[in-house]
């Protein structure tokens, strides 16, 4: 025990995960993301049971909604595999605790404890020196910052504290303040893109998996260590699937099917795992305007943007058509700013042009 | 502007053809395929360039046709033309490879730039498009009745609406509102696949539903059997027990009563008999007695067996409570299935929202109908009024006064007014429709090219003119413009134009 406490801990700090969650519903990805999640997780416990570091913080939204019992059985068992690592898990505002959620009636192993209460209580880890900080959400909103009076306290050497939210609507609270209450970490929770806070402080470790489409970037956990040196934590990537913004450039030459190419080519290099929220960008052809919809059906293709525009000489058309409806026109939208208008000038344009007589 | 000397040094079927014109009217006369059309587009090239078409176009456009027939890389001309009192020389290569142009004034010998604009200055900022609409008039090309009215309707509409014959701005709003039509089907479409998916969810749910109410009942009617059970428990012992009491104190007096009975019914008999030994009596005794042991027994036995009976009453009341503890965990676990189904129900039911984007694109479509709509009014009133009257003053010259008025209402009807009676356009024949048409152009060209007058060039346009009109427009032509270019595959014009003494200068292509 002397020597553990002489060597610090090491935690892994999990948030969001989400499960039972079926993300981009009616896509055709949502059931198998469903499974993903699942087993992200589980992946993660054969982690731990790997690198055994000495405590799993779980900072809130475990489940994406209330847990059922067969679950929590299956959490059970997994949690049960790793012994030798302490768990603590609080309720976020997904799986907020009702009056009969199963979080509170239900017998977690030995290993495992909820901070299941409304306002911050502490458990004391004495073979680590540690204490663990946390509350749970009651409900779905939680408006008043549920962490403003806690600070460190007890004979411990070492403190964490397991927070959840940080928005308007979820514990409002800010970092500078939460970083000065005296805690060794704060493990956040409820954002789910992950940012360090505070440099070794305070951080979110985001989704485990992404779970919806403006997710984009690395998901993961973060994996830290306490000692007489203070706190290091690093982020480690370990989401199977990200959502991956990509960019098609479009030119005159560009056609419905050379751009289907393109993109099936190009979600073959970064990965068919991944799912993709395209954008089109650059000049199209006159009169060329691309389906969409196929470009969706190419499969793992979550939302195509069109920003392309049609190649008109806007200066060169002001000056042939000088005098006429359409050399007005296009003076008319010369100094567009909104996009409403810039496409309009389009729009418009493009009837013109058709609508001459030869 | 007036046009000097055209020099095709190598362009389409031409090689060091010069062409000289003169002020007044010229008539360049040659039969079919003598190049007519090519040195119509030979000057338009020469004062706009060439056009080219992009992409896939570029094999079939202007260009490619008039590329010349031999040595290709050498393909150019020169145009000598008089500008206010100076005169100038326009040379371009067309060449794809070598493009240049250089543009001379003659008179000063200054070298002008065709790139920063020194020609469209001459050409007083005329732009390609209001030169093909004004300066060169050919036929109407549509050939019935109808068609022609309707041609001129749409020339007449846009010249009154957008100072642009070729537009047809009517077709380009029709066009906006199809599209605009389409993006809202889309819309609708994306708002239909929502709605069938909210409706997959919802069923879903009224299913959990379903089956958590069954579970319910089930618990509710196992909980209503095992009070039952229980009340029958509870209640019924001492019931039972009174009941068994009474039944046995019963029992009791009868068999009291029947041993009496016995007993005296023995003592009358062996009165009857006279029985009287000690031996006989006490053996009567015994069996009197033996027979009291047994009934006492049975009734002590009866009383033993009731809590036997009790036993399997209460295994069914400890099997009964398994059942409502397993139900009331069912409904407890469907219960929160049918919430969180519910929750993802609500948030599909928020997140239903049809995407900006695609509102957005109908908004910029709508954007861009009223914009048209608002420059072709603006451009309407501004040129409307002043175009109509210059139509009918030159529709008057031209039919010696039989045409006085020109007008158009809302639905853009053409009509002419004589100086007693309204004809609909439509009613009229195809030389008048002519008529208004040659009218028309040479009216907007009064009001476009205001500032420079251009020469007029005439390609076959009196070729459904009859005699006495093509006099009318001919002499008009005499005395109101300065330069005519008439191109023609017949000779009446020149017949014409001798018979009337008017002078002008031949050019024979052929």
């Amino acid at each position: 025990m002397e020597k553990r406490e002489a060597e610090g801990l090491r935690f892994f700090h999990v948030a969001d995960v989400h499960l039972g969650m079926e993300p981009d519903l009616g896509c055709p990805w949502s059931k198998r993301r469903q499974e993903e999640i699942w087993e992200s997780f589980r992946r993660l416990v054969d982690r731990v049971r790997e690198e055994k570091p000495e405590m799993l913080l779980i900072a809130g939204d475990l489940f994406h909604r209330q847990p059922l019992l067969r679950e929590l059985k299956e959490l059970k068992a997994l949690f049960e595999s790793v012994p030798d690592t302490q768990v603590v898990l609080i309720a976020g505002n997904h799986d907020y605790l009702k009056r009969d959620s199963y979080y509170l009636s239900f017998s977690w192993p030995e290993n495992v404890t909820g901070l299941f209460g409304q306002s911050c209580e502490r458990v004391d880890f004495p073979s680590y020196s540690l204490a663990v900080y946390g509350c749970s959400y009651y409900s779905r909103e939680v408006t008043e910052n549920l962490y403003g009076d806690v600070h460190p306290s007890g004979a411990m050497r070492y403190h964490i504290l397991l927070a959840h939210g940080g928005d308007d609507r979820h514990s409002p609270w800010k970092k500078e303040e939460m970083a000065a209450a005296g805690f060794d970490y704060i493990a956040c929770g409820h954002i789910h893109k992950p940012e360090i806070l505070v440099p070794d402080r305070m951080a979110y470790a985001g989704a485990l998996e992404p779970t919806t489409m403006n997710q984009t970037g690395e998901h993961g956990y973060i994996d830290g260590v306490i000692d007489a040196k203070g706190v290091r934590i690093s982020f480690v990537p370990f989401a199977v699937c990200e959502y991956v913004e990509l960019t098609l450039p479009v030119d005159e030459d560009t056609t419905q099917f050379s751009l289907e190419q393109d993109l099936t080519a190009e979600i073959a290099r970064r990965g068919p795992a991944n799912i993709y929220r395209v954008t089109l960008e650059g000049l199209r052809s006159e009169n060329l305007e691309f389906s969409l919809k196929r470009l969706r059906e190419t499969g793992n293709v979550v939302e195509v943007t069109d920003r392309t525009r049609p190649a008109f000489r806007l200066e060169q058309l002001k000056r042939e058509y000088a005098g006429s409806l359409i050399g007005e026109y296009v003076g008319y939208f010369e100094n567009a700013g909104s996009a409403l208008e810039q496409k309009a000038l389009y729009y418009g344009l493009e009837a013109l042009l058709d609508a001459r007589r030869e | 502007m007036r046009l000097k000397k055209l020099s095709l040094s190598n362009f389409g079927r031409f090689r060091g053809e010069t062409l000289e014109l003169k002020d007044g009217i010229n008539v360049i006369y040659g039969e079919n395929e003598s190049g007519k059309s090519t040195i119509h587009t030979f000057i338009r090239s020469m004062l706009f360039g060439m056009k080219r078409g992009r992409g896939r176009a570029a094999g079939n456009d202007e260009y490619s046709r008039y590329e010349p027939w031999e040595n290709s890389s050498w393909y150019q001309g020169r145009l000598e033309f008089s500008s206010g009192d100076k005169e100038f020389r326009l040379t371009r290569n067309f060449a794809s490879r070598e493009k240049s142009e250089e543009l001379v004034c003659l008179t000063d010998g200054e070298v002008l730039s065709v790139e920063d604009g020194d020609l469209s200055m001459l050409l007083a900022g005329i732009s390609e498009n209001v030169y093909e609409n004004t300066v060169s008039v050919g036929q109407l090309k549509a050939r019935t009745g109808d068609a022609l009215a309707q041609e001129l309707r749409n020339y007449m509409a846009n010249y009154q609406g957008s100072s642009d014959g070729s537009l047809n701005v009517a077709e380009a709003l029709a066009s906006l509102k199809k599209k605009r039509k389409e993006l809202e089907q889309e819309i609708e479409q994306q708002q239909k696949t929502g709605e069938e998916e909210k409706q997959q969810l919802y069923s879903r749910l009224s299913y959990v539903e379903q089956d958590c109410r069954e579970a319910k009942e089930k618990l509710e009617s196992a909980e209503a059997e095992r009070k039952y059970e229980m009340f029958d428990r509870e209640i019924s012992p001492q019931e039972v027990r009174k009941q068994k009491e009474r039944f046995l104190n019963k029992r009791k007096w009868g068999v009291a009563c029947g041993v009496v009975a016995v007993f005296l019914t023995i003592l009358c008999v062996m009165q009857f008999f006279r029985v009287s030994s000690l031996f006989n009596r006490l053996a009567l005794g015994a069996a009197v007695f033996a027979l009291f042991f047994i009934i006492y027994w049975m009734v002590r036995h009866t009383r033993e067996d009731d809590p036997d009976i009790e036993e399997p009453e209460q295994q069914k009341i400890r099997k009964m409570n398994w059942n409502v503890e397993y139900l009331e965990r069912e409904v407890r676990q469907k219960e929160v299935q049918y919430q969180n189904l519910r929750e993802e129900y609500e948030e599909f039911c928020a997140s239903l929202t049809i995407p900006k984007e695609k509102q957005e694109n109908v908004a910029a479509v709508t954007l861009a109908m009223e914009t048209i709509e608002k420059i072709s009014r603006q451009q309407q009133s501004r040129v409307g009024i002043r175009l109509r009257q210059s139509v009918s003053e030159i529709l008057s010259e031209l039919t010696d006064g039989k045409y006085r008025q020109i007008s158009m209402d809302d639905d853009l009807k053409i009509g002419l007014h004589s100086e007693n009676y309204y004809v609909p356009l439509e009613k009229t024949s195809r030389g008048t429709m002519e008529q208004v048409y040659f009218a028309l152009r040479m009216a907007v060209m009064d009001i476009l090219c205001s500032e420079e007058e251009m020469p007029v060039l005439l390609d076959e346009t009196f070729a459904m003119y009859d005699e006495y009109r093509l006099e009318r427009a001919l002499t008009w032509l005499a005395k109101k413009k300065g330069q005519v270019v008439i191109f023609t595959c017949q000779k009446r014009e020149e017949q014409t134009l001798d018979r009337l003494g008017i002078p002008y200068h031949k050019v024979d292509l052929s």
